[in-house]
């Protein structure tokens, strides 16, 4: 970690936020006592600093620097979730009328409602997975992107200017493909093993 | 057509005997008699036609089911959405058609039904009469270049008491009466045997469009049995908008030819044998009668149960000649005269409703929208381009709300063509819905129905309006409706493809939907602006009956009708 980066993250946390507040508040105290405004200003940024280097050396800062860390980090997986779930709900809310595609977009939701139920519970995200569930929403826009053209083309007597080669079969393979990278992922986060193999650890142990 | 009479007596004779075995009783009792044949042939520029067929039966001494059909000199294709029969106590009855082979077709009641006393049977079919060599060029040596129609209606075995064929002629005229200078200057040539044979008469046939249309009429009193009624016209090539005849038409006897008969088909029929009489059969020694009869029955069971046995095969091939028959069948608008006076469809769903009364299609999109908008399944994001956004992964409760949602993209964005495929399935819906009903009181049950949704919907009574939309599940819908009407400016600026933002008649029309099909309103089947989408399926239901027909009308009752009936002419009631 850089000194920048270091010191932003200590100014971030509490310690760092209540330090500066409470020496400007000396330094306020101060001059309402009658003193002047530079002196008043030194005597709060060096209360500042000493505090800093004090916790920094009894260890109390290095936790704050961790602690708001962890506070962005916790905030960037909420974001990434979020976004992930809005994904997910799109794909749910699309209407398939092929069966076969609606059901692999069915294995898709489903593994991604799992998926994300325990990045919620983990607070924690694969970007694998996040990027799988966009994908998956790509494919099925090209699908319904298919469909269409190939629904104007029949009516108009068109050619087909962009053929597009097993479009079903391709599609539901790449969304099967998007659902089993989306349990995987969960799978992952759950320890990486599966429950199978997680009773055989039991049994192993009794 | 016509086969020997020496092949035949044999199984006539046999077929005779099995229904003397298997039903003493009845069949002597039943008479029929055919009254009066009205036929009405609509010729397109294409050189097809449209032929419809309204017969007047009448049956006494049991039940008559149908009758047998036979001598169009081309194969029907039959449009069985229009082929019922009224019968006298005011019911209209679905027929079953079965092709027996050589251009024969055994006409039945649907499901065995029979009447006793009078009905209207109605029948539909389409041909090419250019390909068939029925229209095509030919030349004479006074008038130069003509274009011929060469037709006939099917005979009977039985004589009638009239029979009137129109033929509408793509040629427009003033109106439903036409003045003496108009009758002059109808530029007609027949033979000799059509002026002698026929009134004639001109008269115009509205049509769909609203434009009147060149009919033809000619009336015979008292035809007698196989009479035939052949029509040999002539007019100038100029004078009938009829394209793509010389390729496909019969070779042109050539000059001064036009007292020859132009089509070897339509030249007078051969006599026809006389049906074996029933006494002649019993009176055959019971010893020989008996084992061949029973020899019959057998062959008959047998014959059933191959049909059985190939019917999984066939109906296998339905799903594939649906489609083929989605892309051939042109989808019509159909016509008011096959409509039962005051019949309401009482359940269309508001959306069909609306199509019904051809609201525009972006106002019906907005009523979609308000209905899902209202249920919080979708919201609109921009009108635009129009973009929604789904918020309900839950499969909604109308297949028509699934439907509409799929015409839309993951971003929300509409998808023209599958848009498109939505009106289409929601018109055919439609057509199933109204295709015996009567268009108007349709339409003014509905203008009811709405009013009374909007009084409802404007209603400041909470208990009444809840009241109200209970009693009416689709009330989402019939809010919806209420509200794109009383609304003009929401929803007005819907972005949608062009060919969506007119009325469905126009949609109809349009490339982008079905080939509109004329059907002047005096030819039996009035196309009108009241008609519904097409019937793309008819090629299915022609397959599927066939199908359900080979296996449920047993080789027994056809084989043996076919046996007994085997004159080529139409006719046989039973």
């Amino acid at each position: 970690m850089r000194f920048g980066e270091f010191l932003a993250y200590y100014l971030k946390s509490p310690l760092g936020i209540g330090s500066l507040a409470g020496s400007a508040g000396l330094a306020l105290l101060g001059m309402a006592l009658g003193l002047p405004f530079l002196p008043s200003a030194a005597g709060a940024l060096a209360l500042a600093l000493l505090t800093g280097v004090v916790s920094l050396a009894g260890g109390a800062g290095a936790r704050a620097i961790a602690e708001a860390k962890g506070v962005e980090r916790a905030r960037d997986v909420r974001r990434r979730v979020s976004e992930a779930e809005e994904i997910k709900s799109r794909l749910a809310g699309l209407r398939i009328s092929d069966a076969e595609v609606a059901a692999a977009l069915g294995a898709v939701v489903l593994a991604a409602g799992e998926y994300l139920e325990s990045c919620k519970t983990r607070e924690s995200y694969d970007p694998e997975a996040n990027f799988a569930l966009e994908s998956a929403l790509e494919i099925v826009g090209l699908h319904l992107s298919e469909s269409n053209e190939t629904s104007v083309e029949r009516r108009f007597s068109l050619p087909d200017e962009n053929p597009f080669e097993d479009p079903k079969g391709r599609v539901v393979a790449g969304l099967k493909e998007k659902a089993s990278t989306l349990r995987r992922a969960r799978l992952g986060m759950e320890g990486g093993l599966g429950a199978g193999e997680r009773m055989a650890i039991e049994e192993e142990l009794r | 057509m016509i086969r020997g009479k020496k092949n035949r007596a044999p199984l006539g004779v046999l077929a005779a005997l099995l229904i003397l075995f298997l039903a003493p009783a009845a069949l002597p009792a039943l008479s029929t008699d055919l009254e009066s044949a009205d036929i009405t042939v609509v010729l397109g520029t294409e050189g097809k036609a449209e032929v419809f067929y309204r017969l007047y039966w009448k049956a006494s001494g049991g039940k008559m089911h149908g009758f047998y059909f036979q001598g169009e000199a081309f194969e029907p294709v039959w449009n069985l959405e229009r082929c019922f029969a009224d019968l006298g106590d005011g019911s209209r009855v679905p027929l079953e058609i079965k092709a027996l082979g050589s251009g024969r077709y055994d006409v039945v009641l649907e499901r065995g039904k029979g009447f006793t006393g009078e009905a209207y049977y109605f029948l539909n079919y389409a041909g090419d009469f250019g390909s068939a060599g029925l229209v095509g060029l030919t030349r004479s040596v006074e008038s130069g270049e003509l274009i011929y129609f060469d037709w006939a209606p099917v005979q009977w075995d039985e004589p009638l008491k009239a029979r009137t064929v129109r033929l509408v002629l793509p040629i427009t005229v003033g109106g439903e009466s036409l003045s003496e200078a108009e009758r002059g200057a109808v530029p007609l040539r027949t033979e000799k045997s059509v002026n002698a044979e026929n009134k004639v008469d001109f008269y115009g046939s509205k049509g769909g469009d609203g434009k009147y249309y060149l009919t033809l009429r000619f009336h015979q009193e008292s035809p007698g049995p196989r009479a035939a009624q052949r029509l040999r016209l002539y007019f100038p090539r100029d004078y009938l908008p009829i394209a793509a005849l010389g390729a496909s038409a019969s070779p042109s006897p050539g000059p001064g030819d036009l007292s020859q008969p132009l089509l070897p088909h339509a030249a007078e029929p051969e006599p026809l044998p006389e049906p074996t009489p029933l006494s002649k059969a019993a009176r055959l020694p019971p010893a020989v009668a008996l084992p061949l009869a029973l020899g019959l029955v057998a062959l008959a069971l047998y014959a059933y149960s191959r049909k059985l046995a190939g019917y999984g095969k066939k109906a296998a091939l339905v799903k594939d000649l649906s489609w083929a028959g989605d892309s051939w069948i042109p989808p019509k608008l159909f016509s008011g005269t096959y409509q039962v006076k005051g019949k309401v469809a009482q359940d269309l769903h508001p959306v069909q409703v609306a199509l019904l009364l051809e609201l525009p299609l972006a106002r019906v999109v907005a009523l979609m929208l308000e209905g899902l908008r209202s249920q919080g399944i979708a919201e609109v994001l921009e009108e635009d381009p129009l973009r929604i956004k789904i918020l309900s992964a839950e499969r909604a409760q109308e297949e028509h709300e699934e439907a509409f949602l799929a015409c839309f993209d993951a971003e929300g964005r509409v998808l023209s063509g599958l848009l498109m495929d939505f009106f289409e399935a929601r018109l055919k819906e439609l057509q199933e819905a109204l295709w015996d009903c009567d268009m108007e009181a349709t339409k003014a049950y509905y203008r009811e129905k709405l009013a009374e949704a909007e009084l409802a919907e404007a209603e400041a009574d909470g208990e009444r309006l809840a009241a109200w939309r209970a009693s009416n599940p689709h009330w989402h819908y019939w809010h919806g409706y209420y509200h794109v009407r009383r609304y003009p400016e929401h929803h007005a600026a819907l972005g949608l493809p062009q060919e969506l933002k007119a009325g469905y008649a126009s949609f109809m029309k349009s490339s982008s939907c079905f080939s509109g099909c004329f059907v002047p309103a005096g030819a039996g089947g009035a196309a009108g602006a009241d008609g519904a989408a097409g019937a793309c399926y008819s090629a299915c239901h022609n397959a599927c009956h066939d199908a359900c027909h080979s296996a449920c009308h047993s080789a027994c009752h056809s084989a043996c009708h076919s046996a007994c009936h085997s004159a080529c002419v139409s006719g046989g009631g039973h």
